[in-house]
């Protein structure tokens, strides 16, 4: 069974994510802090860990860090939010700073289920196409799309 | 006769009692009594309960942060864990699921219908997203009453609490299908980072407030 680790410290978004990893038989480990990720990651093992990038203590990006030198071979989904224009211009790059320090693919807020499953599928490749998950899942190409309609292709995996 | 194996967890040693006498007044259960979350942590793995009734209230380990370390054991991930607490009104019970509880038995429970309530909850059920909805609603009202008390505000903290509540809604709601609220959420996001930027946004701050609150509160009508 896949099992992945749900890091963020939005309770709406856990008890969303559990259902809808759970719907496809996916076993899910919930934790509302970068740190209790730690500790899960500690005691257990994960096919792959999802991470909020805003968060307050040990935040989103320091946890990518920390998580792929723990376990360099889990694939890391970063999971982000709206980021808004700075008053000086662009939004600041939080995403790309998190592939930058390891993260495999990006997942915009708010997502759909196809796009978690996109995420899943892109990280976990053929393991998870063998997995019971997937059936009566159409895969999506490996490109997820923002909110914003723009395509995004996934992160290369360091 | 297969029993069912229950794993009651509380700190208080009456409560124990009570659910030992309950339970035992039906010879299909088979009851472990756990004093605390940590205790429990050793238990359930070993003893593969059916059934885990677990406290809210517990020092140290409470009971959210016990199911918490549960279901991070994959042999306990499907066992039903339900909550055995006095805060069971609606709100409660909906934000007890949200946690991952499969239940709410309401304390005090009458000891005569408690082997009934727990094999109601044998089955473990898997929520569907629209159950959450009703959680998610009473969340975001919740905010749109903060906004609304903050938006003739133009301090730096009150400006930073609506970024973050705006940040935070703009990502969840359309998730649970809240597509308009997530859209005017973003826009309120904007609107307070150009403010504390010194700038002005392409919208006003109190003016994009007025916007999600709309939207909130037109919700039915999503």
């Amino acid at each position: 069974m896949t099992r992945v680790l749900v890091i963020d410290d939005d309770i709406h978004v856990r008890a969303a994510m559990r259902v809808l990893l759970e719907l496809d038989g996916i076993d899910t480990v919930l934790a509302e802090r970068a740190q209790d990720g730690a500790d899960a990651l500690g005691s257990s093992t994960f096919d792959m860990i999802f991470v909020d990038i805003f968060m307050p203590g040990m935040d989103g990006l320091k946890a990518i860090k920390a998580f792929r030198e723990r376990a360099p071979t889990v694939p890391i989904v970063a999971m982000s939010g709206f980021v808004p224009r700075s008053p000086i211009g662009a939004g600041v790059d939080f995403l790309g700073m998190a592939a930058s320090l390891g993260a495999a693919y990006c997942l915009k807020k708010p997502f759909q289920r196809g796009e978690l499953i996109t995420a899943i599928e892109t990280c976990l490749g053929d393991s998870c196409r063998r997995s019971s998950f997937c059936q009566g899942v159409t895969a999506s190409p490996v490109r997820a799309t923002h909110s914003s309609g723009a395509p995004h292709a996934p992160f290369r995996k360091h | 006769m297969t029993s069912v194996r229950v794993l009651h967890v509380d700190d208080e040693p009456d409560i124990r009692a009570i659910v030992e006498y309950a339970l035992g007044l039906d010879d299909t259960f088979a009851l472990r009594s756990c004093s605390s979350g940590e205790h429990a942590l050793e238990v359930a793995p070993k003893w593969s309960p059916d059934i885990i009734l677990l406290d809210v209230m517990m020092p140290v380990m409470d009971g959210p942060a016990t199911l918490a370390r549960l279901r991070e054991n994959s042999q306990i991930a499907d066992t039903p864990i339900v909550f055995m607490t006095a805060r069971a009104q609606t709100h409660e019970v909906e934000h007890f699921r949200a946690l991952g509880a499969d239940g709410v038995i309401a304390k005090p429970f009458d000891p005569m219908t408690l082997a009934t309530s727990v094999r109601g909850h044998l089955s473990r059920r898997k929520p569907d997203l629209s159950e959450l909805r009703g959680s998610f609603i009473a969340r975001a009202r919740k905010d749109a009453k903060v906004l609304i008390a903050r938006k003739h505000e133009t301090s730096t903290a009150a400006l930073e609490q609506i970024k973050d509540i705006a940040h935070r809604l703009a990502g969840v709601a359309g998730i649970y299908g809240f597509d308009r609220i997530s859209i005017r959420a973003a826009e309120l996001e904007d609107a307070a980072v150009a403010k504390l930027g010194g700038g002005g946004g392409s919208m006003d701050v109190e003016h994009a407030i007025n916007e999600l609150i709309a939207c909130i509160f037109c919700i039915g009508g999503e």
